[in-house]
């Protein structure tokens, strides 16, 4: 799949997530971005395991919007309304999360402008700090338990954070040196084999275009679903086409990622 | 013409009183290749970093004197302004990685220079075919073995056509043969391209061969000179320069070729048996351990013994499964079939057995040598810094000390544990002779005292003097198993250096000079 | 101390990842030769390039041999190697240089406000020097005011400040007489068994110190760029929507029913892609 096609399906349900409040519409969006997930993860490769963080934050994201605003005098309406606002940051999170687990984030550099490269590029190693940084964890806490230490104990923190945080500078370093040993920043670029858009790659892309028209034609028309009123608190409407294009979102992983 | 001159460099890290360097005069012709060697933590790398200016345009630190590196200064060229004329491989290709998968990290330097699209494409082939990596080229780099990965990092840094190729242990992730192909390629870029290749290399035995010139870096100076000259002293030299010069050979032998000239004059007596105390009791056992994951069987139906006073090595190519059989055994992982027992149970990590990984980094975490040691609970702090000679560094920061220096020590800080089993994953990556021999005797106490220690290596030289058995391990299986002189001694491609001059039977020169006498 | 190299890491890694303007290469950079700009405008396309000279002049022939050697330009010659038949495939193909007349390859020199002269002599017999912009382009007319001329050009247009890389690795001979050796003029006369005097040469290396601290740029660590915040949702106008007490509605049922089977279908491709290890 192109990684355009990712960065289009992404940046489609984000923005789509974003226009609406309403339970109906976000949580089929956010089990669509979970079936991709599951289709089209990269297994062998660290980041595609980075989902699990990105969805215990949205479960987190979700519960501190909620009960942040309980620490007030509130109304049902109120805290109905917050953990709605948390529920979208949730989808955003997860979207974001099986997007980060799909597209390789150095494919989606590539296609950056030659002018905004570095910025892309930056953007793409902190993108892959996440994956990393879980990766080094694991590594030095298995060394530290085949050592005898236990790093679960809250005394021996340390014996994890130092080396995992020095080891991270470390290697900030030696990826610093490298890029520029290797002739990065000298303003002149050229492309290695640019990926074909192919038809399964178009087809995500569209589908998720269409998506996005839908709710975004309902955001233009006003309607009132979209942001459903919690005052006084009760179930919320939902219409059929929006629902449709939020579940859209889950066609490209019924696609051959290869294909 | 000089591809690469260091003209009265002198070099202090920052806040460093001593320089690393002073005032080295160095130059290096055209199509050469050059050997950079010396003990571990003598400035081998600063040397190297000074040819494209990353010293001191990274490192900091204070610079005099001037570095040319076809025909460009560093003090005016940053490295990346030298990247079309020096291709530069780290010692940690892991870390140096930018892009994800393989063909695209070996793109990047080209797309950097503006190459067009179409050399590219010839040229990402081509370093794919030198390399053997053509069935990587889909791969994460994240997700590749070690040594795989170094080829990468090689095959990366070549690919813009650089003229000047310096590489800071190229080979030190590398089984014997893959080490063979990449300094064999590298040796071909020199011959047939008038390339220059500048490597640091401890692993003397693999490199000798192929240089042209050695550099020996030493006491803050460095010269350079025919690789006979330098390779000829005893604390550095490979096995066969050892033999000679014990043996009066002249001119000094530095490949296993030169020695069996003399060799075959004087055919040495029989080889006598070599003595080793019958192993003890089963410390642990593995019974028809399997281990597969995705779909992959990287451990198949393995049954192997460790007893009290064994130095058992695991050997085998890239890949193979040692690292995955070490974890097995350390109870880091459980076997997916068949088990792995220690005193009939499962094995107590940290207790039964403690396993010391491939990078030191993981396991440091303190501010002094002697406070990583105690950091491992229960650890008799002395008598372990004294048993792998670290008593003298142990005021020091493990961060400031050379990456040989640094494995001893996690090495000393997992044998802490007092486990009866140590296993060590690659225990000789970047030490020098002199700190390979201190963590052989160590091993062999350890052993003598009634533990044992598993190691998984590509170092043949180590295992011919301190392994009392070796298993070999491909594809998941072991495929051979036995004395070293009975499995290494019939191999084409693990067979050490003195058995090739001698024979079979023959192991190491102390065994010969032994009989000589 | 470590510690002081790791920060000047981070704001290394900060200072070359995110800031453009920090790298565009020294110009103080040593060996960089004579460069000039050749513009093809072949009437469909405009092609730009800016070409390592390699020596302080050459003929405007040699600027497009070296361009076809430097960036893979595709050229031919006629009249004894002394006109241009073909640039960039479009013209005829050696020998008659203006078989396709009237169209030819027009000759234009650049001036330095970007705009053209028509050339009136051969490129066998111009000099082009470091600065230069040469054009030429395809099209009809026998002089400056009939030819088109191609789109205006100044020099820093094309060769930005950075070196020009070599393109792509060549075969040694060639490129041992083509490059350039600037050792004949900087390479220090150094080495072992040199028994330099205190020269003005021998000296230099400390004085550059002096007037160039050799520290990298220090910056704070609060330089390192850091994730932009995700969007604050904002809370929309609760205006005019339609409430209803009671149970939720059908569509929103058949939400939650999509949810759920969306769901279970993720958990079987989980599972069964766990079984295939795809």
């Amino acid at each position: 799949m192109h990684p355009g096609a990712w960065l289009t399906w992404a940046l489609c349900g984000g923005t789509a997530a974003t226009l609406t409040t309403n339970p109906f519409y976000l949580l089929p969006l956010g089990a669509s971005a979970w079936v991709v997930y599951a289709a089209h993860h990269r297994r062998d490769h660290p980041a595609g395991l980075s989902f699990r963080v990105f969805f215990l934050f949205a479960l987190a994201a979700l519960a501190v919007r909620t009960l942040l605003v309980l620490l007030g005098p509130v109304d049902a309406g109120t805290v109905l309304n917050s953990f709605l606002e948390g529920l979208r940051l949730a989808v955003m999170l997860v979207i974001f999360g099986a997007f980060n687990a799909v597209a390789d984030p150095y494919g989606v550099l590539r296609l950056a402008p030659r002018r905004f490269y570095e910025a892309a590029l930056a953007a793409a190693l902190a993108l892959s700090l996440a994956p990393r940084t879980i990766a080094a964890v694991t590594r030095v806490r298995d060394a530290q338990r085949a050592r005898g230490i236990e790093v679960a104990r809250y005394r021996m923190l340390p014996a994890l954070a130092v080396p995992v945080l020095e080891n991270g500078m470390e290697d900030a370093l030696t990826l610093a040196e490298s890029m520029d040993a290797r002739g990065h920043g000298r303003g002149r670029r050229s492309r290695y084999r640019p990926l074909p858009w192919t038809r399964a790659s178009v087809l995500c892309a569209v589908v998720s275009l269409v998506a996005l028209t839908a709710f975004a034609s309902a955001a233009v028309a006003g309607d009132p679903t979209l942001v459903p009123s919690m005052f006084p608190p009760s179930w919320p409407e939902a219409r059929s086409p929006l629902l449709a294009a939020a579940s859209l979102l889950a066609l490209p992983a019924l696609l051959r990622a290869s294909s | 013409m000089s591809a690469v001159v260091l003209d009265r460099v002198t070099f202090t890290y920052p806040e460093r009183d001593r320089p690393v360097l002073s005032d080295v005069r160095l130059e290096l012709p055209e199509g050469v290749f050059a050997l950079v060697c010396g003990p571990t933590g003598a400035g081998k790398s600063t040397l190297l970093r000074l040819a494209n200016g990353l010293v001191p345009h990274f490192s900091g630190g204070t610079f005099a004197g001037r570095v040319m590196a076809a025909g460009r200064d560093t003090r005016s060229c940053k490295p990346r302004e030298m990247a079309d004329v020096v291709a530069f491989v780290p010692q940690d290709p892991g870390s140096s990685f930018v892009l994800d998968r393989v063909e695209d990290e070996i793109a990047y330097g080209m797309e950097n220079l503006g190459v067009q699209p179409r050399h590219m494409r010839r040229r990402v082939e081509e370093m794919l075919d030198l390399f053997g990596l053509a069935s990587l080229r889909d791969r994460s780099v994240r997700a590749i073995s070690g040594g795989e990965r170094q080829r990468v990092a090689i095959a990366a840094a070549l690919a813009p056509g650089a003229r000047i190729v310096v590489l800071d242990e190229p080979t030190s992730q590398l089984d014997p043969q893959g080490a063979e192909d990449v300094l064999a390629a590298l040796q071909r870029l020199v011959h047939d391209h008038g390339m220059t290749v500048v490597a640091a290399e401890h692993r003397l035995e693999r490199i000798a061969g192929f240089a042209d010139v050695a550099v020996l870096v030493e006491g803050g100076t460095a010269r350079a000179d025919e690789p006979r000259s330098i390779l000829g002293r005893v604390d550095l030299g490979p096995p066969v320069a050892r033999l000679g010069a014990a043996l009066g050979w002249s001119p000094l032998p530095v490949t296993v070729r030169e020695a069996r000239r003399h060799a075959a004059a004087r055919p040495p007596v029989a080889p006598p048996a070599i003595d080793r105390p019958s192993p003890g009791d089963v410390l642990m056992r593995a019974e028809g351990a399997s281990y597969s994951y995705g779909g992959r069987v990287a451990i198949d139906r393995v049954d192997l013994e460790v007893r009290a006073g064994e130095a058992v090595a695991l050997m085998g190519r890239n890949g193979a499964g040692k690292t995955t059989l070490l974890r097995l055994l350390g109870g880091m992982t459980t076997p997916t079939e068949g088990r792995v027992l220690s005193d009939g149970a499962a094995p107590r990590t940290g207790r039964d057995v403690a396993l010391c990984p491939q990078e030191p980094e993981s396991v440091l975490f303190r501010s002094s040598v002697r406070e990583e040691i105690e950091a491992t609970p229960g650890a008799q702090t002395d008598r372990v810094l004294d048993e792998f000679g670290l008593t003298d560094l142990s005021a020091l920061h493990p961060r400031d000390l050379s990456a040989g220096q640094r494995l001893l020590v996690a090495a000393a800080a997992v044998a802490a544990t007092g486990a009866p089993v140590l296993l060590l994953d690659e225990p000789t990556r970047g030490l020098d002779p002199e700190a390979k021999e201190r963590l052989v005797a160590s091993m062999r106490r350890r052993a003598s005292a009634g533990g044992a220690v598993v190691f998984a290596t590509h170092d043949v030289e180590l295992v011919a003097s301190a392994a009392t058995r070796v298993v070999m391990l491909a594809a998941g299986q072991v495929v051979a198993e036995g004395s070293p002189e009975e499995v290494l001694g019939d191999s084409a491609v693990f067979a050490p250096q003195t058995t090739r001059v001698f024979g079979p039977g023959w192991l190491t020169p102390d065994q010969v000079i032994a009989s000589v006498r | 101390m470590k510690l002081l190299r790791l920060h000047l890491a981070v704001v290394a890694v900060a200072a070359a990842a995110v800031v453009p303007v920090a790298a565009a290469p020294d110009a103080a950079c040593a060996s960089e030769g004579p460069r000039a700009v050749l513009v093809v405008d072949t009437g469909a396309d405009v092609i730009r390039l800016c070409v390592s000279l390699g020596r302080p002049s050459v003929s405007g022939i040699d600027l497009i041999k070296l361009a076809g050697q430097q960036h893979g330009l595709d050229y031919s010659f006629g009249y004894g190697g002394n006109a241009v038949c073909r640039l960039a495939g479009v013209g005829p193909d050696g020998g008659d240089c203006f078989a396709e007349h009237p169209y030819f390859w027009g000759y234009w020199r650049g001036s330095s406000s970007g705009g053209w002269t028509w050339s009136s002599v051969g490129p066998a017999s111009t000099r082009v020097t470091d600065g230069s912009v040469e054009g030429w382009s395809w099209g009809t007319g026998d002089d400056g005011s009939s030819h088109p001329a191609p789109p205006p050009t100044a020099f820093s247009d094309v060769c930005a400040p950075a070196p020009e890389p070599v393109p792509e690795p060549r075969p040694e001979k060639e490129r041992r007489s083509k490059a350039p050796e600037p050792q004949k003029t900087t390479t220090p006369v150094a080495v072992a068994e040199a028994e330099d005097v205190s020269t003005g040469e021998g000296d230099e290396p400390k004085k550059r110190r002096k007037e160039r601290p050799r520290r990298p740029h220090r910056g704070s660590v609060e330089a390192t760029p850091t994730a932009t915040p995700l969007p604050e949702p904002t809370l929309a106008p609760a205006a005019g929507a339609a409430s209803r007490p009671g149970g939720p509605p059908a569509a929103g049922l058949a939400a939650v029913i999509a949810t759920a089977a969306l769901g279970a279908a993720g958990v079987l491709l989980l599972r069964r892609r766990a079984r295939e290890g795809l």
